[in-house]
C-alpha cells in the first residue's frame, strides 16, 4: 500500500518528531519542574514516551531516503552517512529517555509520585538526546540543502561514523545475530505474557483480582519492550539492506502497530479508568475495548516481525 | 559449540538483568505499601 515515495515522505514527516517534538515536550518538562505542577510533568512525560516510539519508524524510514537519493549527483554519501550514524546514536539516547519517562508515569500512577531521581534523569537524558538530535538535524538538512552550508566541508559528526561501523560490524560475530534473536524472543514472551494476563482480567478473566494488583507486573512488559527495541535495532542498524527495499513496508506496518500498542499502554498507564477496576468488579466497556485492542495489536506485530522472511522477503 | 556457548551465555545474562531491573522496582512498590500503612 506504501509506495516507495511515501515512505520517503514518511521519513520527511516524522524527522521533526524526536527533534521539534523532543523541543515542545523539554519546554512542558521545564515548566512542570518549575512551576512544580505534576499535571505538566506527566503530561511531559507522556510526550516523550510517544517520542521515543515516533522514533523508530523515523529512523528506519531514513534508509528508504538514503537510497533514494545517494546516487543523485550532488548528494555526499559521506554526509548521508553521517547522519545516519548519528541519529543512530541519538535514537538509542532518545529510547532511553522513553524508558524512564515511562517508569516515571508508572511511579506516579503506583505511588502517586515521581521520585527526585527519575525526574533528574530524564531532564538529563531529554537535554543530551535534545543537543544530538539538533546535529543529526543539522547535517540531514545539509545533505539536500547545500544552500545551508557556510563552507563545503561537512560538520564533523563526531561519534556518528564510529556507531554506524560497530552496529555493521555486529554481523562479523559468529553467534551475534543467534544471540539477539534468542534475547528478543525472551523480551517477546515477556510483552505477551503480561499482555495476555492484564487485559484477560479487564476482559473479564480472573476477576477476582484488582487491576492494581496486576499492574505490578507492567514493568517486566516495559523491560521486555527494551530488550526487543534494542535488539531489533540491532538487526536494522547492522544489516539495512536485509529489509530495505524488500521488506520495509511490512517493517512499517509492525512499526505502526507497535506505536499504536504503545499508545494503548500509556493509556493504562496514565488514564484511571482501568486502575479503578476492583476484586470483582466488571471492567467498563471503553476499558474492554482498550483491552482487546491491546491483545490484537501485540499479536498484529508478532505477525508482521514473524512474516518478514516470507511476505517482505528479508534476508 | 562455540555459538551454542555464546548464545546460551546471552540469555542467561539477559534474563539475570532483566530480573534484578524488575525486582528492583518491584521491591520499592513494597516498600512504598508498606510505607503507607
Amino acid at each position: 500500500m506504501f509506495s516507495f515515495a511515501d515512505l520517503v515522505h514518511l521519513h520527511f514527516l516524522l524527522n521533526h518528531f524526536p527533534s521539534v517534538g523532543l523541543l515542545v515536550g523539554l519546554g512542558i518538562y521545564i515548566l512542570g519542574l518549575l512551576g512544580k505542577s505534576d499535571d505538566l510533568r506527566r503530561a511531559a512525560l507522556a510526550t516523550f514516551v510517544l517520542i521515543a516510539l515516533l522514533g523508530l519508524p523515523a529512523y528506519m524510514t531514513g534508509n528508504v531516503a538514503a537510497s533514494a537519493i545517494e546516487k543523485q549527483p550532488g548528494v555526499s554519501k559521506a554526509s548521508i552517512e553521517a547522519h545516519e550514524g548519528l541519529a543512530l546514536v541519538s535514537l538509542a539516547v532518545l529510547e532511553l529517555v522513553g524508558a524512564v519517562a515511562w517508569l516515571g508515569l508508572w511511579q506516579h500512577r503506583r505511588f502517586g509520585r515521581i521520585s527526585g531521581a527519575t525526574l533528574t534523569t530524564v531532564l538529563i537524558l531529554a537535554l543530551a538526546t535534545f543537543g544530538l538530535m539538533a546535529q543529526t538535524s543539522n547535517i540531514g538538512g545539509e545533505i539536500r540543502h547545500p544552500e545551508i552550508l557556510t563552507n563545503k566541508t561537512v560538520i564533523s559528526a563526531g561519534i556518528g561514523p564510529f556507531a554506524r561501523e560497530l552496529s555493521l560490524s555486529f554481523k562479523s560475530l559468529p553467534w551475534g545475530w543467534a544471540a539477539a534473536e534468542t534475547i528478543h524472543f525472551i523480551g517477546l514472551c515477556l510483552i505477551m505474557g503480561v499482555t495476555l494476563v492484564l487485559n484477560l482480567r479487564l476482559l473479564g478473566f480472573m476477576k477476582g483480582i484488582a487491576f492494581a494488583d496486576l499492574h505490578r507486573l507492567l514493568p517486566w512488559a516495559i523491560v521486555g519492550f527494551a530488550v526487543n527495541t534494542l535488539t531489533g535495532m540491532v538487526f536494522f542498524a547492522s544489516s539495512p539492506g536485509n529489509y530495505v527495499p524488500a521488506s520495509i513496508e511490512l517493517l512499517l506496518y509492525k512499526l505502526i502497530f507497535i506505536v499504536i500498542a504503545g499508545i494503548n499502554a500509556l493509556y493504562f498507564t496514565v488514564l484511571d479508568d482501568a486502575w479503578k477496576v476492583r476484586a470483582g468488579d466488571d471492567a467498563p466497556g471503553q476499558v474492554k475495548a482498550m483491552a482487546g485492542a491491546a491483545i490484537f495489536l501485540w499479536l498484529a506485530v508478532i505477525y508482521c516481525g514473524s512474516m518478514l522472511p516470507f511476505i517482505g522477503g528479508a534476508f | 559449540m562455540q555459538i551454542a556457548i555464546m548464545v546460551g551465555l546471552m540469555a542467561v545474562i539477559t534474563v539475570a538483568v532483566i530480573g534484578v531491573i524488575c525486582v528492583w522496582i518491584d521491591r520499592s512498590a513494597d516498600q512504598n505499601d508498606l510505607a503507607k500503612r
